[in-house]
């Protein structure tokens, strides 16, 4: 079933996301996520590109710097509503895997 | 040595895997894609290296945009950041080429990359199928009434055969990009990426036919066609390169001169219909007024002024003449041969008739009738079917039809005569002989003997 707009993040949303809690340029972000992930996971340059001028369509995101054509983003309260149900939801798939599986086991 | 390469590539707008993978086998002969044309992709030469391509859609971009947007420009700083250049762009497609070893892609989300490539062909893709689409049912609808004089007339042939292979291309195309666009939304859903479908081989094949058509119909018309046949292949060899060569050169032109979006498509739109229309409108007047001017007339050939216009006094060889029907003492006759032949079915068409200006032109007999050869035998049966009940079906509101009559006086297999309900039987007939149809208009009504001597004269015509 199609997944509806941002009701849940992909991982590279989420990431992206989870780096615009401070300021950061949009390119930065290339770089971030990798990092933050211990390159498990890596955001395409034109993924990002899209996924930043959606979530700021969807104001999660705002413009803080434009510098030419390097833009700087941060997370508004939206944003944050959207990481936070987002952070639950994982939450409680770990903690139905601790409840089945145990503690230990996860 | 050449440094650039023009090449027709045959890859759907959509198929960017293909697209990708064919630019990196380019790049390893070392050449790398420069510019895409509106007919030709152009590379320029390079060391041969292992590069990898990719292909991202952008769709607010447009083919008419004098630059890429400042957005834009955002875009290939984020690609060049993870080390894809730009190679080049062509209206919402963008490619990218990559010197690293394992490069993280540009996209990295299904979704979205479907997202953008719909986005794109609703844009680029789908409308010019859909209207070559329609074109060609129109055009093929149109040229289709008359099927014999169709599958006698090789220029009208090779039309016919070219819209219907651009109708079934844009079928192929079109059901391909749905069938795939389908199947990648459910991949997608997944989180999966689903490699596109290519039609390059079938896109090859098509263009192959069309080339073979064309050059064989132009090599016909140059060495076996009449002065104005020839003049018409030399013409439309210089239209239709000419079309495509205008309408880019205006199109880069503009963008050169940073003109905008809107004024670059109204002007490159105008640019092509004025090449499309009007000039071939002049082609035809020019053609026209050459051959009423006897500009493509046999030099020999006499002429004379009736009613302030120039008549060519006609003397070419008939198989059937008057003379060899009745004896008449009239020597003024114009015997014109004229008609149409191709792979299939030659359409000549034979008339003997008196001068204008011939003192008792009323009186004078004329004879005129149309040899239908057929040359592939499949069609005789069709052919038969179309001259008997076309004539009744064209005519029915006339109340005409062909009936049977004693084929033996004409030395036919058949032989028929046109009734009409209000006059009567006709000096009209059809004739049927082997590989052969005639039907001849009879200014008196025949003879026996006259009917054995057309038998005669023209029954072997094939």
């Amino acid at each position: 079933m199609a997944r509806l707009k941002f009701q849940t993040l992909t991982e590279q949303m989420f990431y992206t996301l989870l780096c615009l809690k401070k300021e950061c340029y949009g390119m930065d972000i290339l770089d971030r996520v990798p990092a933050m992930t211990n390159n498990r996971v890596s955001v395409g340059s034109g993924t990002l590109y899209t996924l930043l001028e959606q979530f700021l369509e969807a104001e999660m995101i705002r413009e803080t710097k434009v510098e030419g054509r390097r833009r700087s983003y941060i997370l508004t309260e939206k944003g944050k509503e959207m990481l936070e149900k987002e952070h639950a939801r994982l939450a409680a798939q770990l903690a139905d895997y601790q409840l089945i599986f145990g503690e230990g086991e996860a | 040595m050449k440094n650039t390469k023009r090449r027709i590539e045959t890859i759907s707008f959509f198929d960017h895997t293909g697209i990708s993978a064919h630019l990196e086998k380019m790049a390893e002969k070392g050449w790398m894609i420069e510019r895409i044309a509106s007919i030709s992709w152009i590379y320029r030469r390079i060391e041969p290296k292992k590069v990898h391509f990719a292909v991202s859609y952008y769709p607010k971009a447009s083919e008419f945009d004098p630059e890429p947007s400042e957005e834009q420009k955002m875009f290939f700083d984020f690609c060049e950041h993870t080390g894809w250049q730009l190679a080049c762009t062509s209206a919402q497609m963008q490619i990218f080429y990559n010197e690293r070893e394992n490069p993280t892609p540009i996209e990295t989300e299904p979704e979205l990359e479907l997202q953008a490539i719909h986005a794109s062909a609703k844009k680029s893709f789908i409308p010019p199928f859909v209207m070559y689409l329609l074109l060609g049912f129109m055009n093929t609808a149109n040229l289709i009434g008359n099927p014999i004089s169709l599958l006698a007339d090789s220029t009208r042939l090779l039309t016919v055969f070219i819209f219907l292979l651009l109708n079934v291309l844009s079928c192929v195309e079109l059901g391909c990009y749905f069938k795939w666009y389908s199947k990648a939304k459910k991949a997608a859903e997944r989180g999966e990426f689903l490699k596109t479908y290519s039609t390059s081989r079938f896109q090859k094949v098509v263009l192959a036919l069309v080339a073979a058509a064309t050059i064989y119909w132009g090599v016909n018309y140059l060495l076996g066609g009449s002065s104005m046949q020839r003049w018409i292949v030399i013409c439309l060899g210089i239209y239709v390169p000419a079309l495509f060569f205008i309408t880019d050169a205006v199109k880069r032109f503009l963008k050169r001169k940073k003109a905008s979006k809107g004024i670059n498509l109204a002007v490159t739109l105008s640019a092509g219909c004025l090449v499309a229309v009007v000039i071939l409108g002049l082609l035809n007047y020019v053609v026209l007024t050459a051959d009423f001017r006897g500009f493509f007339a046999d030099r020999n050939e006499e002429t004379y002024e009736y009613n302030g216009m120039t008549w060519v006094i006609h003397q070419d060889e008939l198989p059937l003449v008057v003379e060899d029907l009745i004896d008449i003492g009239y020597d003024g006759y114009i015997k014109e041969r004229d008609g149409s032949s191709s792979l299939f079915l030659s359409r000549l068409k034979m008339s003997q008739q008196p001068r204008f200006d011939a003192e008792n032109f009323v009186d004078i007999p004329q004879l005129e009738y149309v040899l239908t050869i057929v040359k592939a035998p499949a069609l005789y049966d069709f052919c038969r079917e179309r001259l008997l009940y076309g004539e009744e079906a064209l005519h029915k509101m006339g109340g005409k039809e062909f009936r049977r009559e004693d084929a033996e006086a004409w030395g036919a297999n058949e032989a028929y005569r046109l009734y009409d309900a209000e006059f009567g039987a006709q000096n009209v007939y059809l004739l049927c002989y082997d590989g052969l149809f005639v039907e001849i208009y009879f200014d008196w009504e025949p003879t026996n003997e006259q009917k054995g001597i057309v038998g005669e004269k023209v029954g072997g015509c094939h």
